[in-house]
């Protein structure tokens, strides 16, 4: 017998994918901690090994990329963003084989993997920082931003107001100030030094090599900094960034960069460049605005936001959540709307935190189902990329009294049992107590009750990620809002080529009405998507459009009427 | 000589579109293009097509075009043993007769020696059948086509399998076939050989799960919530099903039942620890499987059921599904030949397959790979036959109402077994 054609070595997901730059363009992303999914070592702390085990679960779920929270070395003062070694696996969650191994596992599934990264900042005990403080003569002596005085770069805002007085810190070794931008642990990097940014694409190919299918720049506004600027999205930041691109690029196919700036969107669009910058960013302001939207029972707080986000290149994309492992953030909107918000959202002042509230999806809209599935229809309608954010799909809850954003990232519920099913450790051991109230807790809010049920919010949401998905048109159109005759309705159209969908939204805790101005589209059939249901074609006159409480449509506008 | 990348998309369509093997046969295709020649070759040159549909969704192809320019060449002796070449085997090339086309593929017998088969619907990742001959015949499972050659391609835009060559098993007939006819003459034949046939499934699964080496092969422990997704999909596919069912007396018997099914769903889940999961056939019924020249069944078409994507036709499941397929098939057999020729077979026929095929199954089984108690297996087992008959319907009352009987006599009898 002869030899057959041997199979070429594994490396990346070519071997499991077909070539598509755009893939992340349609796909849906799922966020979570590595620490918070699944114990596979009963040592209270999740793992990769525990991750690889729920793979099944996620794309049962419909997933396509996980984004993985930082899971590199730390001393844990920032949930892992204040990393101490970029190159390897922090031990708790197992061995670099291992996370080979996972993300191996998920591209077998046709699942991508991508990682936080943290390009601004080490941990202070990054051997890097240790060096440089050693004083000027280090090797390493300009690897990070040193100054004698407190009085540079002073028009810098200051971001974790609740915790940070300067953006300088005394660093007693070196009889210095240092710079940073977040935590007075987490030093800020110089990118002015060629040869830091060499390390930090050094450590991008690291994990690229090991499968990796991109990143999620951490911070990525504030890499360099400038005397008389707010050293916010500064021309030599995107040179860099640029520069990442290119590196990717030329060594690796179908990769992604989604970057995290937290930035109205006339700035962040400046991060796709002209396509050649990264592949996504997240559009922050959306947000908040869709949770006043809700509360306020009106269209036009996200109308607006839209209306003012500006075209982005062809082979770019926005990233859009509901909640993600931060507080919500409310830096990108009015100082009134963000008392609004605090009254609204945050009526008990430990839910606030910095300029945002740190409370989950189920909690902020009262663990109301109709409002959690009108929530994301709105999301998934919207132009850009629904990353998901653990638990949220069961409804998990949140624990305002742990610190800091802890009480967001609690353990997976999993089931009913012991620690919810995340871990076999002693409850002692866990890195967090699961959530144990009546409502939210494990025992009431579980993935294996859920499953078992065809009409819990897992089962809806399992569904409806697949008619999101089995529509390309929702990550691929032009979207374009409608004017409605009723403000608490909220109507767009998403176009295709030869796909249209109009989705209509109602935004009111009452029943509501709303006329259509669809006469571009006489003759038309509209399709309910859900059911399949067509509705009466659509003529010259206003088209009448009736909903129940937080209700919502989403149509298939068809030239020709199905049969019947 | 004619180019085939000279072909207008209308023309590429034309092609691809009525052939047995298009997939999306409820998709209207907007455009065709050439994406890659992995074989460019004075004999012949393959073409991978990209089908794509409005919806901004697309498909992948594989097209055969000889030196003139001609498609669907496999049948030609010089196109057939070309290929046979580039898969890796010398052969003369003299003879070449139709094996006819599958809905994932076409092949053809070469020498009467040999089997050629062009893969035609295309994805990305290892063609399950190639790897898990090779896998078979690793662990030295002989009741299979031997592996002798393929042909595969690294792309981009695709790492694919496009040529597979098997030995041409010597064989008096498929399962099938010879099942269907020996209810006219001679009904004992499968109850007699049923027992053979749970054995040498039993020795196909041994040898797919002692293939440890391989990480694409090696038995998992399933996750503790496999069995609830499981179940969560039958779910909604009975909701889907019974929701979509035509407007048919023939179906009322059972039209009103779908919460009792999907009741009957729960229950038959609580199995508890399920045993390994591991690679399986997949499409495993009598039409997989040849009784040979020697007397013995030799299982065929590792390809995994063609509607299935790749990763879930790769997937490790319970080998309990396999099981599944074949009792159905059973049961399918005796309710065709009642409906075809109206032979009726003789009562308790299909039970005393069953029976004989489990327990010549069970007597050989790897443990490991099953539920711990015989309850426990009981109740795995229907519900894979329960998942298959979901199935069944829901083909049956779109494609052929007067067969839906025979998944709604199957229903009704397991929803009174557990009454």
């Amino acid at each position: 017998m002869s030899t057959p054609t041997p199979v070429p070595e594994r490396s990346g997901s070519e071997h499991w994918f077909e070539s598509q730059p755009d893939w992340f363009k349609t796909a849906v992303f799922y966020e979570l901690h590595t620490r918070a999914f699944f114990d596979s070592s009963d040592d209270g702390t999740g793992d990769f090994r525990g991750l690889r085990q729920k793979l099944d679960y996620l794309e049962w779920l419909g997933v396509d990329c996980i984004w993985l929270l930082p899971f590199y070395p730390s001393p844990l003062r920032d949930g892992g963003y204040d990393v101490s070694d970029f190159l390897t696996v922090a031990p708790e969650f197992g061995t670099v084989d291992e996370f080979a191994a996972f993300v191996e596992a998920a591209h077998e599934r046709r699942m991508r993997v991508i990682a936080d990264f943290v390009m601004n900042h080490t941990s202070n005990e990054h051997p890097w920082f240790q060096e440089s403080r050693l004083g000027p003569d280090s090797p390493k002596a300009d690897w990070y931003v040193w100054s004698d005085t407190v009085h540079r770069y002073e028009d810098a805002r200051i971001i974790f107001v609740d915790s940070e007085q300067s953006n300088w810190t005394f660093d007693p070794v070196r009889g210095e100030y240092f710079w940073h931008r977040f935590y007075n642990h987490q030093p800020d990097l110089n990118y002015e030094n060629p040869e830091v940014g060499d390390a930090i694409i050094d450590a991008l190919r690291f994990w690229l090599d090991l499968g990796l299918d991109g990143f999620r720049l951490d911070a990525v506004p504030y890499l360099f900094e400038e005397e008389g600027t707010s050293s916010e999205n500064l021309p030599q930041t995107h040179e860099f960034l640029k520069r990442v691109r290119a590196e990717v690029d030329a060594g690796y196919s179908d990769r992604v960069l989604l970057a995290e700036a937290n930035q109205w969107p006339e700035d962040v669009v400046d991060y796709f460049g002209k396509g050649d910058e990264c592949h996504m960013a997240f559009h922050f302001p959306v947000m908040p605005r869709m949770f006043m939207a809700v509360r306020r029972e009106e269209a036009r707080p996200m109308v607006e936001i839209l209306d003012r986000t500006p075209a982005i290149p062809d082979n770019c994309q926005w990233g859009l959540f509901l909640r993600n492992h931060d507080e919500l953030t409310l830096e990108m909107v009015t100082d009134e709307e963000r008392d609004y918000m605090y009254a609204e959202y945050a009526n008990d002042p430990r839910m606030k935190l910095n300029l945002g509230i740190r409370r989950r999806l189920a909690p902020l809209l009262d663990g109301g189902r109709d409002e959690i599935e009108l929530m994301h229809a709105i999301l998934f309608s919207l132009p850009g990329t629904p990353v998901l954010y653990y638990g949220d799909e069961i409804g998990m809850g949140d624990n305002v009294y742990l610190g800091d954003r802890d009480g967001v990232r609690t353990p997976m519920q999993w089931t009913g049992d012991r620690n919810g099913g995340f871990s076999r450790a002693d409850f002692a051991q866990l890195y967090l107590p699961p959530l144990m109230d009546p409502v939210f807790g494990f025992q009431a809010v579980n993935v294996e009750a859920q499953l078992r049920s065809p009409t819990s919010l897992l089962r809806w949401l399992q569904r409806f990620v697949a008619l999101r998905k089995q529509h390309p048109v929702f990550g691929l159109g032009t979207y374009q809002s409608l004017e409605t005759s009723n403000p608490r309705v909220f109507a767009h159209v998403r176009t295709h080529e030869q796909d249209i969908v109009l989705c209509v939204h109602n935004l009111a805790r009452s029943a509501q009405a709303v006329e259509l101005d669809l006469a571009r589209y006489d003759g038309y059939t509209p399709v309910e998507m859900t059911g399949g249901t067509p509705f009466p074609a659509i003529g010259t006159l206003p088209y009448l459009l009736t909903f129940g409480p937080r209700g919502f449509y989403w149509f298939r506008l068809l030239e020709e009427p199905p049969d019947a | 000589m004619p180019d085939p990348t000279a072909l207008t998309s209308e023309e590429l369509l034309a092609l691809v579109q009525d052939a047995r093997w298009f997939g999306a046969k409820d998709k209207t295709p907007e455009s065709a293009e050439i994406v890659d020649l992995p074989v460019r070759d004075p004999v012949v040159t393959l073409a991978l097509v990209e089908v794509r549909f409005g919806t901004g969704t697309h498909e992948h192809y594989l097209l055969d075009f000889a030196a003139d320019g001609a498609a669907d060449v496999l049948e030609r002796p010089e196109v057939a043993s070309r290929l046979a070449e580039l898969a890796g085997l010398e052969v003369d090339g003299a003879a070449v007769e139709s094996l006819g086309v599958e809905q994932s593929n076409s092949s053809v017998i070469l020498d009467g020696l040999h089997v050629v088969k062009l893969y035609r619907r295309l994805e990305a990742g290892p063609n399950p059948e190639i790897e898990m001959l090779r896998a078979l015949a690793d662990e030295g499972f002989t009741n299979a086509p031997r592996l002798e050659g393929a042909l595969e391609t690294p792309g981009p835009p695709l790492e694919t399998s496009l040529v597979s060559v098997t030995g041409r098993v010597s064989a008096e007939g498929g399962g099938w076939e010879l099942t269907v006819e020996s209810l006219g003459d001679d009904p004992s034949w499968l109850p007699e050989r049923a027992w053979r046939l749970g054995e040498v499934t039993a020795g196909l699964h041994g040898a797919l799960a002692a293939h440890e080496g391989d990480l694409s092969f090696a038995p998992e422990e399933p996750s503790s919530e496999s069995l609830q997704l499981f179940a969560a999909a039958i779910d909604e596919e009975i909701s889907q099903t019974f929701g979509s069912l035509p407007e048919d007396d023939a179906l009322g018997a059972v039209a009103h039942r779908a919460e009792d099914l999907r009741d009957l769903v729960q229950e038959l889940a609580a199995v508890g620890p399920a045993g390994l999961a591991i690679r399986t056939h997949g499409d495993y019924h009598l039409g997989q499987v040849l009784w040979s020249t020697d007397a013995d069944w030799v299982v065929i078409d590792f390809e995994g059921e063609p509607a299935r994507s790749l990763p879930e036709r790769r997937r490790k499941r319970s080998p309990l599904r396999d099981l599944a397929g074949m009792t159905r098939s059973f049961a399918y057999a005796a309710d065709a030949s009642l409906l075809l020729w109206g032979v009726e077979a003789p009562p308790g026929w299909v039970e005393a397959c069953r029976e004989a095929f489990v327990e010549g199954y069970l007597a050989c089984a790897d443990e490991r790979l099953l539920p711990p108690s015989r309850a426990g297996f009981d109740r795995l087992l229907a519900l894979f036959e329960l998942e298959k008959l979901v199935y069944e319907l829901r083909y049956e009352a779109r494609n052929r109402p007067d067969w839906a009987s025979i998944p709604i006599v199957g229903m009704l009898r397991m929803l009174e077994a557990a009454a």
